[in-house]
């Protein structure tokens, strides 16, 4: 059972980020063949305002999938999937009109296939569900106006054979691009759930040994001060006001040992652990303690983030990751100095900042030379 | 975690999306030929046309098995009968009427797409683009032959052309953009391992830093204000405990989740212990409600209540001024609900110290810790209500894995 409206963009961000190349190539088909139909169209005695129009309408719809699910430009979200439909469905009624009068009404059938292309081009980025229906109401319009021109202008073709192939255009390729975006929806939380449950039996391997040590660096503090005065007090049975003052030394030195404990965040140790020794830690400002309240999944996707750069020699001393408040939210800027251009920094972190836009609330990627700056946002969890 | 598949998955899982997506399209466009070729029937019913809808028959039978198996042998029987499907789709039309009148799309490109969308056997980009060309000529070649017996005009449509292009597109560019995503997948699963192995560490290190506080650190400060004069008998006790468990005990190893035994009536509970301890040490605690809610609590979340509670009232005794709190229990639908409410002297939530770790370890930190929650009011003056609620349902193992992960 799949979860409602969850996507193979949400799942695996950084694959999906990979197919952005295919969904432009799919765009550029769609609009080439609308071109070229639209052509052909226009030596048949189509009306050119109007074809004109359709075309620009599904250059539109073919922008709008282009920009929307640019690598910058987050999750590609149902309005944008939806404003296509209206776009393309829009541009099949201007392709109909145009062609309502000419000889040849049975060959201008682009829009249909057009938008089955898009349909593939987005499978990634959208659910099932939603290309399954929103796909099957456009076939059903364009099959209804199809149709129901061809009966007016006593089509040569047989109306019911027009619209089924005005249908099949768009559900064959909707219902295609549904299936696979299905399918790896399935394989995806497949390879979660197996990857919860190993989680899980680590966790229980590890959980043992974990406590020892973390025990055993409580004690040792401990066996310096506290068991030999407690002991000391013990084997007297009275207690003197040099004790009050020792025991009260004593607290004050353990609460403070806890205290800046209890102040150091995830971020600061995993910029400790990262990185060549002679190169100096990441420079973490958080005044606020905001690293803990970052989500699972956030201080995931920024320790994956960090753990990169310790790997990278072309990234020079001086990196700093900085967390503030804004409000209820929390703003974040991590800025690496770096001898790579501007569009290899970009490339070489675009996985990792895809997975980073799906957890964060934003994030924005710029490279000022030689820096690469992301910043991003997210609520106190 | 947004973990995309591993490398070893990846191919394996694309593929059989990727097939599972083509022999979709391929049995609409079987479908949609079938009733192209009804409808012409229908329009000519002196023609006999009826055999271009018996020709999609066979290929939607292998279609359907090749889903099911994706064998070669299958594969290739799908691409073998297709084509003969394809020529007899093609002849029906070609052998009764000039098609040079129709749309490619309207008479014979539906069935050779469908050909073309074989998927085949094999993973990976290469087999299945093999098995589409196999599937485009042999369709074309059908096709061919069906026009060409017919003597009408051979033309290629460009129906089947793109339908090739958009699926040859398809299988290099999904391949190729995979690349980015394999070389930052396995720092994402280190990233995620790392992080599980950090919240383990940090959830211990919370009990460690609770359980200090409520034994060492509160006996020191019960030290520090102590008069001169001989120990008295409760605190040598507590002082001998705290020896003992930090000197022999494993007091944060617990192993691998276990379900801690559940109380079976109030007086056994660990709640009912602290208020007995804290009257112990001189505080008067009335204890009112429905405390038989208690028992809905499995032993963890038990334990963990009663030392809250416990260091709920260590802090009426030490700040409060209050010689009498109240602790209250009620019981509602999937939670247990604990206050603990005292007169004293009050204080502001914002301005305790940050070593002051009382309210944010021992209580705070240790109810979020097993999902529960807390809320403090407290006016300066006129006393303070600490609410706790802890749920009564124990998470389930996937989501208590869930939990490790989002805790700290």
């Amino acid at each position: 059972m799949i979860p409602r409206g969850v996507t193979a963009q949400q799942l695996d961000p950084a694959g999906t980020r990979g197919t952005h190349l295919l969904t432009v190539v799919l765009a550029s088909i769609a609009l080439v063949w609308a071109v070229g139909f639209s052509l052909a169209s226009l030596t048949t005695g189509a009306e050119p305002v109007a074809a004109l129009i359709a075309l620009v309408l599904l250059g539109l719809a073919s922008g709008v999938v282009v920009a929307a699910t640019r690598p910058g430009a987050g999750a590609f979200g149902a309005r944008s999937h939806l404003a296509i439909h209206a776009l393309v469905l829009a541009g099949f009624a201007l392709a109909a009109r145009s062609t309502w009068s000419t000889g040849d009404f049975g060959r201008d059938q682009w829009v249909a296939l057009s938008l089955g292309i898009i349909l593939v081009a987005v499978a990634p980025y959208r659910p099932s569900r939603e290309l399954v229906a929103a796909g099957t109401v456009s076939a059903l319009v364009m099959g209804a106006v199809t149709f129901s021109q061809a009966v007016v202008r006593e089509s040569a073709t047989p109306p019911l054979a027009l619209a089924v192939v005005t249908l099949v255009g768009v559900l064959a390729l909707g219902y295609g691009a549904a299936m696979y975006s299905s399918r790896t929806i399935v394989a995806l939380l497949r390879w979660h759930r197996r990857a919860d449950v190993v989680a899980e039996a680590l966790a229980d391997e590890l959980r043992v040994g974990i406590a020892r040590s973390v025990q055993h660096d409580r004690v040792t503090i401990l066996n310096t001060d506290v068991v030999p005065f407690f002991r000391d007090v013990l084997g007297r049975d009275t207690l003197t006001l040099a004790d009050a003052h020792r025991a009260r030394g004593i607290a004050l030195a353990i609460r403070s040992v806890m205290v800046a404990d209890a102040d150091r965040t995830w971020l600061e140790a995993v910029v400790q652990q990262v990185g060549p020794p002679d190169r100096a830690a990441i420079d973490v400002d958080d005044r606020e303690l905001l690293a803990t309240r970052m989500t699972a999944h956030q201080r995931t996707a920024l320790r994956a983030h960090v753990v990169a750069l310790g790997d990278d020699r072309r990234v020079t001393e001086g990196s700093s990751i900085s967390i503030a408040s804004d409000g209820a939210r929390c703003v974040g800027a991590l800025v690496v100095p770096t001898q790579r251009s501007d569009y290899a920094m970009r490339s070489r972190y675009a996985p990792i900042h895809a997975v980073m836009r799906v957890a964060f609330d934003s994030v924005a990627v710029q490279f000022l030379y030689p820096h690469l700056i992301v910043r991003f946002t997210y609520e106190r969890s | 975690m947004a973990l995309g598949l591993p490398p070893h998955l990846a191919p394996r899982a694309i593929s059989l999306s990727f097939l599972s997506a083509i022999h979709t399209t391929a049995f609409t466009c079987l479908v949609g030929a079938l009733l192209v070729s009804l409808s012409f029937q229908a329009r000519w019913p002196s023609l006999i046309l009826w055999p271009a809808a018996l020709a999609t028959v066979p290929m939607l039978v292998l279609l359907y098995l090749l889903d099911r198996a994706r064998t070669r042998l299958l594969s290739v029987a799908y691409l073998c009968v297709g084509a003969a499907s394809v020529y007899g789709y093609s002849l029906a039309f070609t052998g009764q009427m000039d098609i040079g009148a129709f749309a490619d799309s309207v008479t014979v490109a539906l069935p050779k797409i469908a050909l073309m969308l074989v998927g085949g056997s094999g993973i990976g980009p290469g087999p299945a683009l093999r098995w589409a060309t196999a599937g485009f000529l042999m369709g074309e070649l059908a096709s061919y032959a069906a026009i060409a017996q017919a003597s009408q005009r051979y033309s290629i449509d460009e129906i089947s052309v793109t339908a090739y292009l958009i699926t040859a597109a398809v299988l290099t560019a999904s391949w190729f953009g995979q690349r980015g995503a394999r070389r930052v997948q396995p720092l994402l699963y280190r990233a995620a391992q790392e992080e599980l192995v950090a919240a383990l560490r940090h959830r211990m290190e919370l009990r460690a830093a609770a359980l200090l506080h409520d034994t060492v650190l509160n006996h020191l400060s019960a030290l520090a204000g102590s008069r001169p004069g001989p120990l008295s008998a409760l605190m040598r006790a507590q002082i001998e405990r705290d020896l003992a468990l930090l000197v022999g005990e494993e007091w944060l190893a617990d192993g691998p989740r276990t379900r801690e035994r559940r109380a079976t009536d109030w007086h056994s509970t660990p709640l009912f212990s602290a208020v007995s301890e804290a009257r112990s040490l001189g505080l008067g605690v009335d204890t009112t409600g429905d405390t038989t809610a208690l028992l809905k609590l499995d032993g963890e979340r038990s334990r963990e209540l009663g030392l809250a509670v416990a260091q709920c009232l260590a802090n009426v005794t030490a700040h409060s001024g209050a010689e009498d709190a109240e602790v209250v229990v009620y019981g509602s639908g999937g939670e247990v609900m604990v206050m603990v409410v005292d007169a004293g002297s009050g204080f502001d939530e914002d301005e305790i110290g940050a070593d002051r770790l009382g309210l944010k370890n021992s209580v705070r930190r240790r109810i979020e810790d097993v999902g529960g929650s807390v809320r403090v009011w407290s006016t300066p003056g006129r006393g303070t209500s600490v609410v706790i609620r802890v749920p009564t349902r124990p998470a389930d193992r996937a989501h208590a894995a869930a939990r490790v992960r989002e805790e700290r």
